[in-house]
């Protein structure tokens, strides 16, 4: 095993479970939240000097798995047949409100477009500062501003949300 | 919603989902062996010779000069004129990345894409598609030209066969069958196509082609050429963009930049640009690229017609009674065959315009371009208007009446 390959391991053991989840927030399922969370690690992996070189690492590890997201949607179109197979469903030993919540948060990030759902994400589930988004989505900080406010706009106005605020969550 | 409990609630969302352990080994390996691939690329390995058919497309152009003078620099002083001729077979232009060059049918646009998918026969310079999701594609023809190391270029792409390209050692990859198996607005159940891709590792350039025709692609990859000395591709600038950062890309593939009509004030950041000539050009070193500011009101300002509602095609009612006249003092009016829509618009940068729709007549009827109700963005792309709704969906395409 290289340097390389002890750092990344390092960092992939430390970021694996939050750039997953940070996938799903984005609108992947879990399986394919895997998947495009790998396929990002494995880029990142065959240009590891280029991330250690980056200022920050975490920038760009995020950029490129925003950017596979991406393009595993573009892809999608191209090589996908609908399917058959329904959606997950919840596990139903989950306390019930637990899965309220999640539902009710995914159904808002559903309802935002994707560029306010991915700067929501990126900044208060993967906790980038302004710059680092605007660096990882290639946009001014003041755009990350204006969509963030927006967006924050549209989730207090969302319906999916209302009974959730203000109360105590499980 | 405060932050912080908006931060909460994405936790909990997040934290409601297992996540297994990363499989490492696996990581690893798949890494490992992207790189492998990658730095076989680059030094060049023996592998499987195809040989790519190359139709003689164009005038004999010298064998890698670019390589020569890649290595000294690019060169900001005039050509001297002795250069051979560029000349592209009839009906088509040369477009090109880092000294390789193909020729593409002289109609096909530059960067005609919306959130990632190309909207008409066109050449791509992919950045990806940063600001929206999964348009579905059209049956069109692309030309992606791209260096080796972008995460866009897709991984069909690699570990082609050996071929050359002008005696220079290249890649050719081809793709399956492909199938757009979706419908819905904007999408075409007919979209089925092929594709191909040349890695030129000496340029660290990759190209590749997804048609819904095989000659298509067996053309344009077959033109591949390596460009001459004395000549070079104009650089992909990102447009919207700040001509400065422009200009540099400009300068530093030895071209100079002419920057025109610059206002005093921009209300819009970023400011809209145009290049002339565009991205992927061959010309001469030397020459002039002209950056224009746009005053993105001029540009819209006048009669349109509505040429796709709702993904499909306008009918011919809709072309001739469902105008769409802008004013320049910012407001709008439209017609969905039935009723009469107004509002105001306002140009907010981004290459978006905000279009409000704040009143209609109350006929009794449900034509398809009533969708205009739920617009909110109107975008200029490749002179066409796009109407779209919150969620960033196409409404209505327009193209600009015909003048009388």
């Amino acid at each position: 095993m290289t340097t390389d390959d002890d750092e990344f391991t390092q960092y992939v053991g430390a970021r694996w479970p939050t750039l997953v989840r940070t996938a799903i927030l984005l609108g992947c399922s879990p399986h394919e939240a895997e998947d495009v969370t790998q396929a990002a690690l494995v880029k990142c992996l065959a240009s590891w000097d280029k991330v250690r070189r980056a200022g920050d690492r975490d920038a760009y590890v995020y950029r490129v798995l925003v950017n596979t997201h991406t393009d595993s949607r573009r892809r999608r179109w191209w090589s996908e047949r609908p399917s058959a197979v329904l959606p997950e469903r919840a596990d139903p030993d989950d306390a019930t409100s637990r899965i309220e919540v999640a539902d009710a948060v995914t159904r808002a990030l559903d309802a935002l477009t994707p560029p306010a759902r991915a700067v929501v994400v990126l900044r208060y589930y993967a906790h980038l500062g302004e710059q680092q988004t605007a660096a990882v989505l290639g946009v001014p900080a003041g755009t990350v501003k204006s969509r963030l406010s927006r967006a924050l706009d549209q989730l207090a106005a969302d319906d999916n949300l209302a009974d959730l605020r203000g109360r105590r969550h499980p | 919603m405060n932050p912080t409990e908006l931060e909460e609630l994405l936790h909990l969302t997040a934290d409601s989902h297992d996540v297994g352990a990363p499989t490492l080994g696996r990581l690893i390996e798949q890494g490992s062996a992207r790189r492998r691939r990658r730095r076989l690329a680059s030094v060049g390995v023996a592998g499987l010779a195809t040989v790519l058919a190359i139709s003689a497309a164009f005038a004999l152009w010298p064998a890698d000069d670019h390589a020569r003078r890649s290595a000294t620099g690019p060169t900001s002083s005039a050509p001297s004129g002795d250069e051979p001729p560029l000349d592209a077979p009839a009906g088509t232009r040369l477009v090109g990345l880092d000294g390789v060059a193909v020729a593409v049918p002289a109609n096909w646009a530059t960067q005609d894409t919306r959130c990632g998918s190309a909207q008409s026969d066109t050449i791509v310079f992919d950045e990806g598609s940063r600001d929206c999701l999964a348009l579905p594609p059209r049956p069109v023809s692309e030309l992606h030209l791209s260096t080796v190391d972008s995460v866009f270029v897709p991984d069909w792409a690699h570990g082609g066969d050996e071929t050359s390209v002008d005696g220079v050692q290249a890649y050719v990859a081809h793709r399956p069958v492909y199938r757009c198996p979706y419908s819905g607005p904007g999408y075409d159940s007919r979209c089925e196509g092929v594709g191909a891709a040349l890695i030129v590792p000496s340029r660290q350039v990759v190209l590749w082609v997804l048609s819904p025709d095989q000659r298509t692609v067996d053309e344009v990859l077959g033109s591949a050429r390596l460009i001459p000395g004395g000549f070079t591709a104009v650089p992909y600038v990102p447009l919207p963009d700040h001509t400065h950062a422009g200009e540099q890309l400009l300068a530093d593939a030895g071209l100079d930049a002419t920057v025109v009509d610059t206002p005093a004030a921009m209300s819009l950041s970023p400011p809209w640009v145009t290049m002339s000539p565009s991205s992927g050009s061959v010309v001469r070193d030397g020459t002039v690229v002209q950056l224009s500011w746009i005053d993105p009101v001029q540009e819209i300002v006048g009669d349109w017609v509505p040429a796709l509602v709702d993904g499909d095609d306008a009918t011919d009612e809709e072309r001739t009674d469902g105008g769409l006249s802008i004013d320049p003092d910012g407001h709008w009016a439209a017609s969905d065959t039935c009723n009469d829509h107004w509002g105001p618009y306002a140009a907010r940068g981004d290459a978006l315009i905000t279009f409000t729709p704040r009143g209609q007549t109350l006929v009794g009827c449900d034509p398809r371009l009533a969708v205009i109700v739920d617009a909110t963005g109107l975008h200029l792309v490749n002179g066409r208007l796009v109407l779209t709704n919150d969620a960033g969906r196409e409404l209505v395409v327009y193209t600009r009446a015909a003048t009388q």
